[in-house]
């Protein structure tokens, strides 16, 4: 198992990711390139789910294959809502956090006993139940899922504009980077890593840890409803796809890939997994252009290949190596 | 201390591992403030006695009074929050945080909630003091940065001691706290508990003589799952019976 | 009445398909306690390479020896080779690992079949109907059911009358003991691994004329498996086995009967509407009942 060092979000990498972050739909618009912006727009919701998704992996010691779940619950939001005429953004994200806060308290009362491998298959098992209730929602696209024709009305923002749209993300990752960090050191956060670290001394203390471990699921699973919210409002689409299980397996190699014992770990994650993503499916090599055809047309495999090299080497992740070699704790 | 309520008492507890009986029909009484011992050769039921008293293992049968409250029943947390201290023959700390933060963790445990999202722990004052009390009791103070992974042997007993302190109990439940430490390690040790014993009542399983003969009350002696004999240390020193069953397996050894 | 017995077959039929993942999966978890993801890639391998070989020669007898022999070898390769170095680690590197391989499989075929379909066709001595309880039932579908038992009878002989199987029960009941008697543990991982290879692979062939053979037919099944070894215990192939008729039994019988059920209690589009969600959501909903009520599942594996 690898180190367990939490890391605080203080090492100079993050701060630049972030200004790179904020300065791309102003570059993008220089350069006359704007399709940069949706598509750092997806990267950061998808950054948004991994870290939320990291509250329980990386601090709570809980593998949850089965967040994907979630951002399934925050789109449909939208795309059931808007369906029925009601486009009403902040009425949306009330009710998919509604649905969302349900959905967790429920299924997370039942896996947060669990231990190891029980833990695992029964968060997959629900998460493809939410698949499959979705596919069966036949007015809403079923398998195929929905266009949204009109975006959520936020009143304070209009989510129209893609600039806009992006920012908003922009501030919906950094707020919740932001309150990670700090609820590391908090008491919640010291009973998470606690629990993860020895839950029988925990218990031993006397905190009952089982409420504990629950309200962290709800909160991780709730920042995947966001991450789903906006991810609808970007895409226009509410699908079936979206709670498939290998997103959530997508999602936990990018936490993994980042470096799960860290805050600001799954942005780098994300980063990397989706423009690997990209540059792998549009795969071109010159000199050897039937191999660039393999790999553009397979991508999937070279992704798995990657997985499995990076799980049985690099298992800090790229930011936790970062964090070592700065001289961090 | 005799007439005195006990602060512990348990009746007739069982304790049955399939054919083996590890807990035969045990009456013991802790009376308030009076360290009884608990000793016995290996494979006596030591431990499992203690955990039965920690809530970690459900008797089969029998009763566990804590004051006037039957706690045969109760769970883990509940039993720690009413007063119940247990500390670990294999030191069940925290690893991968900080000596600080072991302890930090234990003195949190005694708030009423830990619900409480932005504010860092580190920020009050009431908890890190408290801590750091607590380390310097148990002569950790230098050690408070220090990441648990890295700190010897000794010094988790040390931090183990400390943790189940931190908690302000009525009852401490000391498994072998002298576990694996070296002559000059357990001296200390041993000062450590005399300073400590005065504001608790201590149930002390241990194997090491000098520790359990200089601390104890009371002691009893347990073999094959029963209490064989309780008395003074004067009482059971002489005893012959213990003489047989315990130090002759001292003998083996 | 002809309703009923057709969905029952059908049930078994399921459960027995299922059965023949989940044992070998279940042995995978509860000895080596190894979360493998990449058992549907198994299922998927057996069902390819079966339709291929039927293809070719003609003989499905054919096609069943080389889906099991292809699944068995692969599964000794990949185990020798990869998977034991993930034993010692933890279950999320083994998730991650065994989803990587998982992608690599469904690339490897393909990239070797092309991403259409493949079809293998029912062996024409099973190309028809049979009479069971007066009622017409396809033939090949018994079939299944019948080489389905006769795997449950021969895994029963296996485990209870073999060395191999008394070592694979001590394994599920204490496998550090096994090792530390100097049971060449290594070989009877392989032995375990590959036994429950071939018997994905079976099913994969067994299924393969009845559905379409494609990249990532696996992954359905898997899911439900895993669904069938929590609630039957993770270790146990008693719990496989029941938990396998009891998934086939609702997610075949039930299903059906709770919509013909919903359909009458509602008006027609509501019915229609609903009917199939909570069907579809039945398995999961016992699944959480189950683990509410016994969390290592109904005929748990009493631990030494």
């Amino acid at each position: 198992m690898a180190k367990l060092e939490i890391r605080r979000l203080n090492t100079w990498v993050a701060g630049l990711i972030i200004l790179l972050l904020a300065a791309v739909p102003v570059v993008a618009t220089a350069i006359g390139a704007p399709f940069y912006i949706a598509q750092y727009s997806r990267i950061m919701i998808y950054a948004l789910a991994a870290v939320g998704l990291n509250l329980v992996l990386g601090f709570g010691g809980m593998t949850s294959l089965g967040h994907a779940l979630y951002i399934g619950i925050g789109a449909y939001s939208v795309g059931i809502l808007e369906f029925h005429g009601l486009t009403n953004g902040w009425l949306q994200l009330l009710a998919a956090l509604a649905v969302g806060g349900v959905f967790a308290l429920a299924i997370g009362a039942v896996v947060v006993r669990l231990k190891g491998m029980t833990f695992i298959m029964i968060t997959l098992a629900f998460a493809q139940m939410g698949y499959f209730l979705a596919i069966t929602l036949r007015t809403y696209g079923g398998e195929d899922g929905r266009a949204i024709g009109t975006r959520s009305q936020m009143y304070l923002f209009d989510f129209s504009n893609p600039i806009v749209l992006y920012y908003v993300i922009f501030a919906c990752l950094a707020g919740t980077l932001w309150w990670v960090n700090r609820s590391i050191t908090s008491r919640f956060g010291m009973v998470i890593r606690g629990s993860k670290s020895n839950e029988r001394r925990m218990l031993a203390l006397g905190f009952p840890t089982f409420r504990y471990k629950l309200v962290a699921y709800v909160i991780s699973a709730q920042v995947c409803v966001v991450a789903g919210f906006l991810l609808a409002n970007l895409t226009q689409y509410a699908s079936p796809s979206f709670m498939q299980w290998i997103v959530s397996a997508e999602l936990i190699i990018m936490v993994i890939l980042g470096g799960m014992f860290t805050v600001f770990g799954p942005v780098v994650g994300a980063l990397a997994f989706l423009l690997l993503e990209e540059w792998l499916s549009n795969f071109r090599s010159a000199t050897f252009p039937a191999f660039g055809e393999l790999v553009n047309e397979h991508w999937l495999a070279v992704l798995g290949v990657f997985v499995i090299v990076v799980v049985l080497t690099a298992r800090n992740g790229v930011y936790g190596y970062v964090c070592r070699r700065g001289g961090g704790q | 201390m005799s007439g005195a309520k006990p602060i512990l008492s348990v009746r007739g507890l069982v304790k049955n591992f399939g054919g083996l009986l590890a807990t035969d029909h045990i009456d013991f009484d802790l009376a308030p403030g009076e360290v009884h011992a608990v000793i016995g050769p290996n494979g006596a039921g030591k431990t499992t006695f203690l955990s039965q008293l920690a809530g970690e293992l459900r008797p089969d049968e029998g009763r566990i009074s804590f004051g006037d409250k039957d706690i045969t029943h109760m769970p883990v947390p509940d039993r720690a929050r009413a007063g119940v201290g247990r500390s670990y023959q294999i030191s069940q700390v925290f690893r991968d945080m900080t000596a600080l933060e072991n302890v930090l963790l234990a003195v949190q445990a005694t708030e009423a909630s830990s619900f409480s999202f932005l504010a860092s722990v580190f920020d009050d004052e009431k908890l890190v003091e408290a801590a750091r009390g607590y380390l310097r009791l148990c002569g950790l103070a230098a050690r408070e940065e220090t990441l648990v992974s890295v700190l010897a042997h000794g010094e988790h007993r040390q931090l183990e001691l400390a943790m189940t302190l931190a908690t302000r109990p009525r009852v401490l439940l000391l498994d072998e706290p002298m576990a694996g430490m070296s002559q000059a390690e357990s001296v200390e040790m041993i000062k450590l508990l005399k300073e400590v014993k005065r504001h608790y009542a201590v149930v002390l399983v241990e194997h090491d003589m000098d520790a359990v003969f200089s601390l104890a009350d009371r002691i009893s002696v347990l073999v094959y799952g029963r209490v064989l004999v309780t008395g003074t240390p004067g009482q059971i020193r002489e005893n012959e019976l213990v003489k047989e069953a315990y130090l002759g397996d001292q003998e083996e050894e | 009445m002809s309703l009923f017995v057709a969905q029952i077959l059908n049930s078994i039929q399921l459960g027995v398909l299922l059965f023949l993942m989940s044992a070998g999966l279940t042995l995978i978890f509860g000895i080596m306690n190894f979360l493998n993801l990449a058992h549907g890639s198994l299922f998927m391998v057996g069902a390819y390479v079966g339709a291929t070989v039927a293809a070719k020669t003609g003989s499905f007898a054919a096609a069943i020896a080389a889906a099991i022999a292809a699944t068995m070898l692969l599964g000794v390769i990949v185990e020798r080779t990869l998977l034991r170095q993930l034993y010692a680690r933890d279950h999320l590197d083994q998730v991650l690992c065994t989803f990587g391989l998982l992608l690599i499989a469904n690339e490897v075929v393909r990239y070797i079949w092309g991403p259409s379909p493949l079809f293998i066709s029912v062996p024409a001595m099973l190309d028809g109907t049979i009479r069971i309880f007066g009622q017409n039932y396809p033939a090949y579908r018994f079939a299944i059911i019948l080489a389905g038992l006769a795997v449950v009878a021969g895994l029963y002989l296996l485990i209870s009358r073999t060395r191999l199987g008394m070592l694979i029960r001590a394994g599920a009941n204490n496998a550090s003991m096994v090792s530390a008697l100097g049971v060449n543990i290594k070989f009877l991982n392989t032995a375990v691994f590959a036994l429950g290879a071939g018997l994905a692979g079976l099913g994969g062939l067994l299924i393969a004329p009845l559905v379409s053979v494609q990249p990532g037919m696996g992954e359905p099944i898997l899911i439900l498996t895993l669904v069938v070894i929590v609630i039957g215990g993770i270790g146990s192939i008693r719990g496989a086995f029941y938990g396998a008729l009891i998934v086939g039994l609702i997610d075949t019988a039930a299903r059906v009967y709770m919509q013909i059920g919903l359909l009458q209690l509602f008006e027609r589009s509501v019915g229609q509407a609903i009917g199939p969600a909570i069907a579809s959501m039945l398995i999961y909903i016992l699944m959480a009942v189950v683990l509410a009520f016994k969390p290592q599942g109904l005929f748990p594996v009493k631990h030494g």
